[in-house]
């Protein structure tokens, strides 16, 4: 479903993804982990058709990212990190300008709108009569999940959905992608909340400085690592040592 | 219908097309403007009306020369000259918004949308707003026109045209600069490059307006008709177009002046949208690569240290002034947005000193010193209008939740930069075009009432409500129709201050005059000031 062959960025002299091979087949649910600036979000914008790559070669759903990006962006869903929507519209407005670009007849639009809204409790008439600014940034989030699975697409890419949610949407936002993934989509989650990764993936990759460093499932990383939280595999791949000396040191130094 | 049974990918995609154009207007309608002239979100575009209105006084008072006894030709010049300045300048300072606007990368990109439907609908969206200026703007000079020498019952029919096509016209020359410009340019140049061509492309509008018409009467009086220097003028193609629908036998230069405009305005569009199409999708993709960089990649260019230097540390003692000012000081040398919306504003002060340069010979006008300074005073403000709108307003919640009684010391900061790095190097700078083009000492003179008053005209902006620097969302057509507003409010205001300075100079009171003006602005200076520091800070 989605095949990565040598795949690179380059942001001038900057390397951000350098050279990283991945297949993930149909129906899996897919863990991208990495710190900041690993290279996770370039990662998803290529595959998304929104970024060329530098190198490399990467199909979503047999379609080739560079030669052919307009079949592959109707391909897939994304939720962006940045939860971006036109505030100025409705919500309405602008899930029915999602499903026009996509080529959605309005009646069946319209009908999915509403199954969507009923799923997250989100009100026909504040749907129709709220603009998007007006939105608690927990309903803006339904609204961008909304359009990026409108569409009924055969790959999903998730960068921090969660985001600012509360538990509850946060839950229910969960057990979407669970279910999602359980109906024979192919879903990307990219999170920094390394507990709801644990829970929710079937595979686990890790990236950073642009380059995998782990790929497998929780079980195999566990073996691999040593560790059984998935945080301190983490942290022992990627992060720095001995964490908690240093945030008390850090915090005394605060409190003098 | 899943995704794969969509109909194969066209380059111009008529239903993506049509909802790309009902999502744009109803983002221009519901602007910040038209949200804040309503009780309720109807979505009536009143905000528009208003701006509607503003451009309507402005062409009733234009539509009056007509009474002059003009030819249509010449009134149709003078009409498009005019639409040629202020839609070309507000299409140039809302562009940026329009087509490169860093958001609507993570809204639209991973869309399945050709480039060039993209394009296509916001380069319709930019015609659309200026047909809408334009049409504001000649609501009256088009039934007026009927009154014109040698005018036909159906000018108002031909003015529309050739308007429309203007317009047209206008809107390509835009998109396409902006396509050339990314197209030869990296990610790292455009920036500058784009702000720096919006500075060059106002110069242009200006230019069109007032300069170009005076070169030409140097060179062949005010027979406008047979003038060789009409050629290369936009507003002479698109008034020959009127000249031609009134007049039953238009002279050959005419035809060739409509030809021209009608083919570079064609030339124009298909290469908008037929040639630059796919280095545009380019360029919105570079805009979201630019998100990506590490910080070790770009390193902010050099500023004064305003906490080290003994000048600002007494100039600004409140240390929250000095970081307000360190921090629009940086938006408007760095923030993409800002330099681009800011600087085609910048250069309008110089238009009078390089007026009355052209007609130096001939005497140039007593009156140049006074509208420069005019023009001047109109500098802070507009940056500070500027400054306050960001697409990274959200970062504004900074200032609700420190610790500020009031909003003042931020805005004084804002304002001090504004001052500091525009106002000066602009009054240096007309100073010395003025000194050089105004050999009258009482015409200098003359302008010192309005440098006096600039102190209280720079406080304008947080009298009305809380300022706060990049609070605001960026909405299209806000900008253009900001800038008007203030125009139009600070030509009354130095208007009868002109008056008032003019019959003081008259009666040989000038100095009595100052003196009273010093003294009032003291004190209005003062009661504002105080005025700002009370109101407590709070903002939507």
């Amino acid at each position: 479903m989605i095949s990565i062959r040598q795949l690179s960025k380059r942001f001038g002299d900057q390397e951000a993804v350098r050279a990283i091979d991945l297949e993930i087949p149909a129906g899996q649910l897919v863990g991208l982990l990495g710190p900041n600036g690993a290279g996770k979000s370039t990662t998803i914008k290529m595959l998304t058709g929104m970024l060329l790559p530098s190198s490399g070669t990467a199909e979503v759903y047999g379609f080739d990212v560079v030669r052919q990006p307009l079949e592959v962006k109707r391909v897939v869903g994304y939720v962006p990190e940045s939860g971006a929507v036109f505030e100025s519209l409705t919500g309405w407005e602008y899930l029915e300008l999602v499903a026009a670009l996509y080529h959605i007849p309005d009646n069946e639009a319209h009908a999915r709108i509403l199954r969507f809204g009923q799923f997250f409790e989100l009100d026909e008439e504040t749907l129709r009569d709220k603009q998007l600014s007006a939105y608690s940034k927990g309903m803006r989030q339904k609204v961008v999940i909304t359009s990026a699975l409108l569409h009924n697409p055969k790959v999903i890419f998730f960068d921090e959905p969660l985001n600012g949610l509360d538990a509850n949407v946060a839950l229910s936002v969960k057990m979407l992608i669970t279910s999602l993934a359980r109906e024979g989509k192919t879903v990307v989650f990219c999170s920094h909340i390394l507990d709801v990764v644990e829970r929710i993936c079937q595979r686990i990759v890790i990236l950073h400085q642009g380059r995998i460093l782990a790929d497998g499932t929780l079980a195999e990383l566990q073996q691999r690592c040593g560790e059984q939280s998935l945080e301190h595999i983490f942290n022992q791949l990627t992060g720095t040592r001995n964490l908690l000396a240093r945030a008390e040191e850090f915090a005394r130094g605060l409190t003098q | 219908m899943t995704a794969t049974d969509a109909p194969p990918p066209r380059p111009i995609d008529g239903p993506q097309l049509r909802a790309l154009l009902r999502c744009y207007w109803r983002l221009s309608t519901r602007g910040k403007l038209a949200g804040a002239m309503r009780r309720r979100q109807s979505g009536k575009p009143r905000g528009l009306l208003f701006i509607a209105a503003m451009y309507m006084l402005v062409g009733l008072t234009t539509s009056l020369s007509v009474f002059a006894h003009m030819n249509v030709f010449t009134y149709a010049m003078i009409l498009h000259s005019m639409t040629f300045l202020v839609v070309g300048m507000a299409i140039t300072s809302e562009s940026g918004d329009i087509l490169f606007s860093a958001n609507e990368s993570d809204v639209l990109l991973h869309r399945p949308i050709h480039s060039r439907t993209l394009l296509l609908a916001k380069g319709l969206n930019l015609i659309g707003l200026a047909l809408f200026l334009a049409g504001s703007l000649n609501f009256f000079p088009t039934f007026f026109g009927l009154a014109a020498r040698g005018a036909h019952w159906w000018f108002p029919l031909t003015h529309i045209a050739s308007i429309a096509l203007l317009s047209v016209f206008c809107s390509a020359a835009v998109v396409c600069t902006y396509g050339l410009i990314v197209r030869f340019l990296d990610r790292e140049k455009f920036d500058n490059f784009a702000a720096w061509t919006q500075v060059a492309m106002s110069f242009l509008f200006v230019g069109g307006y007032q300069l170009l018409p005076r070169l030409m009467q140097h060179f062949n009086g005010l027979n406008l008709e047979t003038s060789p220097f009409l050629l290369p003028l936009p507003p002479a193609w698109f008034a020959a177009v009127d000249a031609i629908g009134s007049t039953q036998s238009p002279a050959h230069s005419v035809w060739w002046l409509v030809t021209i405009g009608v083919a570079v305005t064609g030339v124009l569009t298909y290469s908008a949208i037929g040639k630059l199409a796919p280095s545009y999708g380019e360029a919105l993709a570079r805009l979201g690569e630019t998100r990506q960089r590490a910080p070790k990649a770009r390193r902010a260019p050099q500023q004064t240290d305003c906490n080290r230097n003994p000048f600002f540390r007494w100039w600004m003692p409140d240390p929250i002034e000095r970081a307000s000012f360190r921090l629009a000081t940086a938006y408007m040398h760095r923030d993409r947005e800002i330099k681009l919306r800011l600087y085609p504003s910048l250069g309008s002060f110089l238009i009078f000193p390089l007026i009355g340069l052209l007609d130096r010979r001939t005497g140039a006008s007593p009156f140049i010193p006074l509208l420069t300074v005019w023009m001047l005073g109109q500098l802070p403000i507009i940056a500070m209008e500027t400054l306050r709108t960001s697409s990274q307003a959200a970062a504004a919640d900074i200032f609700a939740t420190a610790p500020l009684e009031s909003g003042a010391s931020v805005f004084l900061g804002v304002r001090k930069a504004t001052i500091f790095y525009l106002m000066v190097p602009a009054l240096c700078l007309a100073s010395g075009l003025l000194v050089l083009v105004i050999h009258s000492q009482s015409a200098l003179l003359l302008a010192l009432p309005g440098l006096v008053a600039i102190p209280i005209v720079s406080l304008l902006p947080a009298c009305m409500d809380t300022y706060l620097p990049l609070s605001r969302s960026p909405q299209v057509g806000t900008q253009s129709s900001k800038n008007t507003t203030l125009m139009l409010g600070s030509m009354l205001m130095m208007g009868i201050l002109a008056g008032i300075s003019y019959v003081a100079s008259e009666l040989n009171l000038l100095s009595i005059m100052l003196a009273v003006e010093v003294v009032i602005v003291v004190v209005v200076y003062w009661a504002l000031k105080r005025h700002i520091q009370k109101r407590p800070l709070h903002w939507d």
